[in-house]
């Protein structure tokens, strides 16, 4: 295994916790379940591909309107999605997911099926920064996001989030507008899984149609369920062991949907909250750890 | 627009005061063929418990949920403090000063059983663009989140996720999180139901100070003695309509009560 290969998965897994975070405020506090968060991937991919190669701007110049408007789509897709809910909703993503493929698959404003090339990586000073420039401007990335996921989670915001998805009467009953409150989550998601598409876009460089299937989707809501619904710690834990784990089983990847289907089910069935998430196996296990050791401490 | 919203304490509490909180006029709610709510009119005096009593099916959680906004009302009308909410959605009644619990306990549960506190005492803020980013664990907040964590008996267990608590506390923690909106009405919808006799008194205290706190309350309840000793006034619905009001006794002892609803065994309890 060679330094850049493992720096290559780094990035990459730090880009999907990017993501999942973003994710996690829709499916893990309003529990407004998406499987189609590929098509709020690929808008941000997109937007900063034809900002740098059509319009011609740099990766920091384009970054924030890729990232605004990332925000102004998602709440859009999100206002179809405030009518529904449970199997209709998850019904809905799907199939903004499908529109949007479609949209960049059959327009050639969107570079059609051959995608849209030459995204260059960005440059610092005018210097270019290569593979470990780039990793570290991800692993900023995230630590930002995880930052702002923190103080996020201490806010109203996540509570009256949080009481949305849990009960709609009763948060109605609490002066909670959940509507409201469902498209925050909207915009919020789409903003951080828009920026994970920017990273994505400069580090593969191109961007085609096929990236953001509909298989992404069951990806990105696998992980976050196998880390744990509504906890930060969950959602990068889930990002990086199914990003990392599949690059040491490559011998089964034609199996990759059957593996990741099967394990969906079996931790919805026997760990709901995710290994992480809260009252999880792990995060059980760490508690107890941390007590029994507080505890002999205190002895000593 | 000012709004006194629970702030106002009465002056010498626990007494009713004469003054109308709430007025329903000829509420109306239909399901298809169903006349669950046909017509009834009611009010309630600041301070007042009234207790809403029926048969199973007479149409209290109805009118209740007429009353709290999770339903609209077919026809008639709702006036809260002098302030018509017939048509309001239930947030805004929830920031006008009405507060309910649910007949089967509705807790946010992978929520703690403080931040389940904490959601109600952001009603007056929730929906604002700028409080969404705003911290809610502030010192002066958590200390009147523990106010009332305290007031429910709820201290112990304060940071344990909501799934993990037992019915009893539940109910409490329900009344706790209504009471954190800060209302000047509580809508309590079979509070008692699933609980033991010791949990069952422990709430009676409860609803009493919330009483003293000039705090009016709607009870329904099918535990008589309960519903018997806490109210001021006992609303009798059958079949959509009051067919009874009066004091507790007044009410044990209407043939037609007893005929529709308590039974001759049921006025024993009931006295």
């Amino acid at each position: 295994m060679t330094f850049g290969y493992i720096l290559s998965i780094a990035t990459f897994a730090s880009i999907y916790a990017i993501l999942i975070l973003g994710l996690n405020i829709l499916t893990g506090y309003t529990k407004q379940v998406s499987l189609g968060h590929a098509a709020f991937f690929a808008i941000g991919a997109y937007t900063q591909a034809l900002l740098i190669t059509k319009a011609g701007l740099t990766f920091w110049s384009a970054l924030p309107l890729t990232i605004l408007l990332s925000m102004i789509i998602g709440v859009v897709m999100g206002l179809p999605s405030l009518r529904v809910s449970d199997d209709f909703l998850v019904l809905t993503t799907i199939g903004l997911n499908f529109i949007v493929m479609g949209i960049t698959e059959y327009f050639d404003f969107f570079g059609g099926a051959m995608g849209i090339i030459g995204i260059t990586m960005p440059t610092i000073g005018g210097k270019s920064i290569g593979t470990t420039g780039y990793f570290l401007i991800t692993l900023s990335f995230l630590l930002l996001t995880i930052c702002i996921c923190y103080l996020f989670s201490k806010t109203w915001g996540r509570l009256a989030m949080e009481a949305t998805g849990e009960d709609e009467d009763a948060a109605q009953s609490l002066g909670i507008n959940t509507s409201i409150y469902k498209m925050y989550a909207f915009a919020l998601s789409s903003t951080f899984t828009g920026l994970a598409g920017v990273l994505w876009a400069h580090s593969i460089g191109s961007v085609f149609p096929r990236n953001f299937s509909f298989e992404m989707s069951v990806l990105f809501l696998s992980m976050l369920v196998f880390g744990g619904l509504g906890t930060i710690r969950g959602a990068v834990f889930g990002a990086f062991v199914l990003y990392i784990l599949p690059e040491f089983f490559r011998f089964i990847e034609n199996y990759r949907m059957l593996v990741y289907g099967g394990m969906l089910a079996m931790i919805v069935i026997l760990q709901p909250n995710g290994i992480l998430g809260r009252g999880g196996l792990l995060d059980r296990c760490i508690l107890r750890l941390v007590k029994k050791k507080a505890e002999t401490q205190e002895i000593s | 627009m000012h709004l006194e919203i629970g702030e106002e304490k009465s002056g010498n509490s626990g007494n009713i005061v004469d003054v109308k909180i709430l007025t329903l006029k000829n509420v109306k709610k239909h399901f298809e063929g169903l006349r669950a709510v046909d017509g009834v009119d009611l009010t309630l005096n600041k301070g007042e418990i009234l207790g809403l009593i029926g048969p199973n099916g007479a149409g209290k959680t109805t009118l209740l949920n007429t009353i709290s906004g999770l339903l609209m009302p077919d026809d008639g009308s709702i006036m809260f403090k002098d302030r018509d909410i017939t048509l309001l959605p239930a947030f805004k009644r929830a920031k006008l000063g009405i507060a309910r619990t649910f007949q089967i306990a509705k807790p946010f549960s992978l929520l703690t059983a403080e931040e389940n506190v904490l959601v109600g005492m952001g009603c007056k803020l929730h929906g604002n663009i700028s409080s969404l980013f705003k911290n809610c664990r502030k010192k002066e907040i958590l200390q009147k989140a523990d106010e009332i964590i305290n007031l429910i008996g709820l201290s112990d267990s304060k940071n344990q996720l909501a799934s993990s608590l037992p019915i009893g506390l539940l109910r409490k923690l329900e009344i706790g999180r209504a009471l954190a909106t800060a209302p000047s009405l509580l809508l309590l919808d079979e509070p008692a139901s699933g609980l033991n006799n010791q949990e069952r008194n422990e709430l009676a205290e409860l609803v009493e100070k919330i009483r003293k706190l000039g705090i009016s309350i709607i009870l329904i309840e099918h535990t008589m003695s309960f519903v018997m000793n806490l109210s001021d006034r006992i609303v009798v619905l059958h079949r959509g309509n009051t067919i009874a009001e009066g004091t507790p006794q007044e009410v044990a002892n209407d043939p037609l009560v007893i005929e529709v609803y308590l039974g001759t065994k049921g006025v024993k309890y009931a006295s």
